[in-house]
């Protein structure tokens, strides 16, 4: 572990807790989290199929956020 | 962290065998160039690695580790080319080794094979800055910033967060895309619904009420708006189905004239002339195809290694490579910008063509012209067919080429679509009441599509929101955070940089800008202003600034932990002046760091030595190298063995070219260490004989200050101690000149071939004593002048003070001389 593992992990959090606090785009807080904490890295196809997703269905993905939340 | 214990060579790069006890301290190789030097450095990389970068980094596509790494006659048996590095780990404290083949680099052996040490191991793999050589300099401080953005996050273990952000713009490029087709479609779909209601604009209010006259007309209740309930409501399913006359003959029409549309006609022109530029000039051609190519490498590269043949290289690389390669043709590249505008034109044209097609189909069908119908389908298959091929590059361009200016029309369709035209014409005129329904039904049909399409623009657009407010808020965190990381690295590297450069750049200053992914870095010249590294400063500052900015860098990762760095020939362009700096820095600012030193350079080699960077038992020459036995290397504790191991074997040619290297290795830091008067010789090369009658006469007259100072001060066991060694001194200089023309370089009449062990030995002693007469008995190192006043060992235990008293001082001893002879004695 070094100094600057912190460092990517301090930017993706603060960029999570900023899109989660942000009315318009919360619900793809959640799964942008999912995919950013995987193994492998984040593909554009992963990124755009949760937009899609958050796009089809904000309210589903909404509460599911906020259930996960909980 | 790691640092090594020993490193051992077996039929690995140059080496035949060789072992080097390091000590988890800092090491030093010298030599000339082909002599091995670097066989050090690529060993330690392929221990810790099982890579070697100078065999599958950048230009190096006909060198591999396995073909290569092995020595030049163990090719066949890469198996007994091997690494074996005895390591500490400094956590747990715990010494382990890894011995890694060039067979199979990727299964070291490990004892003991723990989850902590292979955890060490892993970390070390993925470093790419274990090594650091002058060509990375130059990488770090004369390259565009978007590299240097990316080799310094890739240095500070930030490429996950480029590898992120190249994800999100490419993610946010593609949605931008979406959108657009979502709103050709949308358009088309617009187009379809004015035409039925043959409105200028899709005013709503316009629409409500003719569809009110209508539904008027058949009885049905006035609709408050259009959004509420189908148009049409209460008609039967057969009922609804049927043609408005008049709508039909608009939308014949609008099918005629999209096939001469004069955007669509203006691109295909534009790609027909593109095309016949690339005829007339191959080398062109070929450059714009090799830009399809490494634009595809380009989207395909997310793992680390090529696309193309999946060997594996570090993804930075192979990006890089492509963009590189993308760079290369500014005229491809604008003419691959025209192309793809005049393909897009094309492509829309064509898909509104295509919407106007079905709704033509639509009416064959519901006026049973089913040949007709079934022409449309077939040529809307073909049309589609050639729209998803046109996106397809330049390949599929050219296999269009020559239907690509009728590929909206329809000659084919000519027949069917006058049957169709005759047919909607002769239609009779529709009682109002059936001509309101069938309208009513229309609506419905081309409305709902509208909303169909309107809705998917409006999901386009809220994915495209998504993807621009996901981008832009992950480059404005991660600018944020690394600007305040690059002003910690910007005042450790400026701070570092004054520090050797004190005397000629004291008020230097870096600054970095970082922006979306781009790193530029200005420096302060001489009070002149900011300007990029590679403006005014010469050659040998800018080495200095790569070390330096290497350094911060590898601070700001690793903090104190940062054990280990290897750094390869790095100060060649550095005066001599600024590499004792050097020196300094590392020593002072880096006391824990193990540093892995090459150089081709015997002064700095003896520079770290006297300012004690390098322990002298970790320094190395390394002479000569043949293919055969690889390098000879001379070193401070294992020359005398070596002699003697040569004269066991009676081979005194060696022995008495052994003994001349060493007195070339270590004579050099005698007389600097004593500020001994050596003729100057203009090549560099420091021989043994002027050497030595620079070093013997000034430690005798030395000596002879310390006797005179020790008669001053009345100091009887000083005077004792300082006449002893001088005497001793004098009898080993006369012994040598005895013996010593054995050694001499210059004697090379092959007198040494008539010579046996016997005759040699003497000369062996007679330098061995003479050498000791330089040491302290104590810690073995070389006796230093310090300030002019003082002759001191390492360990202060010899020690001959030099000044004398002042004619009206007091006898009385230094307070800062506490140990003499005496002590020594008494010991």
């Amino acid at each position: 572990m070094t100094q600057n593992t912190d460092i990517v992990s301090r930017i993706q959090d603060q960029f999570l807790n900023e899109v989660q606090a942000n009315d318009s785009h919360c619900h793809i807080a959640q799964p942008l989290r999912v995919e950013l904490s995987g193994m492998k890295s984040i593909t554009t196809e992963k990124l755009i199929a949760v937009y899609k997703q958050a796009a089809a269905s904000p309210s589903t993905i909404n509460n599911t956020t906020k259930e996960s939340a909980k | 962290m790691i640092q090594i214990e020993e490193i051992k060579l077996e039929n690995f790069r140059g080496v035949r065998e060789l072992t080097l006890p390091m000590h988890r301290k800092s090491f030093a190789v010298q030599g000339p160039n082909a002599t091995g030097k670097s066989c050090v450095v690529d060993g330690i990389e392929f221990g810790l690695t099982g890579n070697v970068s100078r065999l599958s980094g950048e230009d190096t596509k006909d060198l591999s580790v396995s073909n290569h790494a092995a020595h030049v006659d163990s090719k066949a048996k890469p198996e007994s080319a091997k690494v074996t590095l005895r390591l500490y780990l400094t956590e747990s404290k715990q010494t382990f080794t890894i011995v890694r083949s060039v067979k199979k680099p990727s299964q070291p052996i490990v004892k003991p094979d723990t989850p902590e040490v292979r955890a060490a191991l892993a970390s070390f793999s993925k470093r790419d800055e274990i090594t650091l050589t002058r060509r990375q300099i130059v990488k770090y401080i004369l390259t565009q910033p978007t590299k240097r953005g990316e080799r310094v996050q890739q240095l500070l273990r930030l490429d996950e967060l480029g590898k992120i952000r190249r994800a999100m713009g490419t993610a946010l490029t593609k949605c931008k895309a979406s959108v657009k087709t979502a709103q050709t479609e949308l358009t088309s779909a617009e187009a379809n619904v004015k035409r039925h209601f043959d409105i200028s604009t899709l005013d709503p209010a316009a629409m409500l009420t003719i569809v009110n006259e209508r539904r008027k007309q058949l009885g049905l209740s006035v609709l408050p708006s259009l959004d509420e309930r189908p148009a049409l409501e209460t008609c039967s399913e057969s009922s609804e189905r049927g043609i408005v006359r008049a709508t039909a003959i608009r939308d014949l029409a609008a099918f005629r004239e999209l096939a001469v549309a004069s955007d669509f006609a203006e691109a295909a022109g534009t790609i027909e002339s593109l095309l016949s530029q690339l005829d007339h000039d191959p080398q062109l051609n070929q450059s714009l195809r090799s830009q399809e190519l490494y634009k595809l490498g380009l989207d395909l590269v997310e793992d680390d290694a090529c696309p193309l043949c999946d060997s594996p290289r570090p993804l930075l690389e192979l990006r890089e490579h492509f963009e590189n390669k993308l760079k290369q043709s500014e005229r491809a590249a604008k003419i691959a910008e025209e192309l793809a505008a005049a393909i897009e034109t094309v492509i829309r044209a064509g898909q509104s063509q295509l919407s106007a097609g079905r709704t033509l189909w639509k009416i064959a069908n519901a006026i049973s012209l089913e040949s007709v119908a079934e022409n449309l389908k077939l040529w809307a298959t073909q049309l589609q067919g050639r729209i998803d091929l046109l996106g397809q590059g330049l390949d599929a361009t050219r296999a269009l080429r020559a239907e690509l200016p009728s590929m909206l029309g329809h000659a084919e369709l000519e027949t069917g679509i006058a049957a169709l035209d005759k047919a909607v014409t002769l239609m009779p005129d529709q009682s109002a009441t059936i001509e309101a329904a069938k309208f009513l039904a229309d609506v419905d049909t081309r409305v709902a599509e509208l909303k169909q399409r309107r809705h998917a623009l409006t999901v386009a657009n809220t994915v495209l929101g998504n993807a621009s407010f996901a981008h832009e808020t992950y480059c404005r965190v991660s600018t944020t955070e690394l600007e305040s990381l690059y002003q910690a690295v910007e005042k450790t590297f400026s701070d570092a940089y004054r520090s050797l450069h004190s005397d000629d750049e004291n008020a230097f200053v870096a600054r970095f800008r970082a922006s979306e992914g781009k790193l530029d870095l200005d420096v302060e010249f001489h009070g002149r202003g900011m300007f990029p590294p590679g403006a005014y400063h010469s050659e040998g500052h800018q080495d200095s600034m790569g070390l330096c900015l290497y350094l911060a860098l590898m601070k700001q990762v690793f903090g104190d932990e940062l054990q280990l760095v290897v750094l390869d020939d790095v100060v060649m362009s550095v005066d001599s002046g600024h590499r004792r700096e050097i020196c300094r820095l590392l020593k002072e600012s880096f006391p824990e760091t193990q540093f892995i030193i090459t150089t081709h350079e015997e002064a700095w080699f003896h520079q770290m030595q006297s300012t004690g960077l390098i322990d002298r038992k970790n320094a190395r020459m390394f002479q000569s190298w043949t293919p055969e036995h690889g390098p000879q290397v001379s070193d401070n504790v294992e020359a005398w063995s070596k002699i003697d191991e040569y004269l066991d074997r009676n081979d005194v040619s060696a022995a008495s070219a052994a003994l001349r290297r060493h007195l070339e290795f270590v004579l050099p830091d005698i007389a600097e260490a004593i500020a001994a008067k050596v003729v100057f010789n203009k090549s560099g090369r420091m021989e043994a004989g002027p050497l030595l009658d620079g070093c013997h006469p000034r430690l005798a007259d030395l000596l002879g200050k310390a006797v005179k100072s020790a008669e001053g001060w009345l100091d009887n066991d000083a005077r004792l101690a300082a006449t002893e060694r001088l005497e001793r001194l004098r009898e080993c200089v006369a012994e040598v000149g005895r013996e010593g023309r054995y050694v001499n370089a210059a004697i090379h009449y092959n007198e040494w071939a008539t010579l046996v062990k016997q005759d040699f030995i003497p000369v062996v002693n007679a330098y061995k004593q003479l050498l000791l007469c330089f040491q302290c008995d104590r810690c073995g190192s070389h006796l230093r002048l310090a300030d002019q006043e003082t002759l001191r060992c390492d360990c202060s235990k010899t020690q001959f003070n030099l000044r004398k008293p002042q004619p009206n001082q007091k006898t009385s001893l230094p307070a800062r001389l506490p140990i003499t002879f005496a002590d020594k004695v008494n010991d």
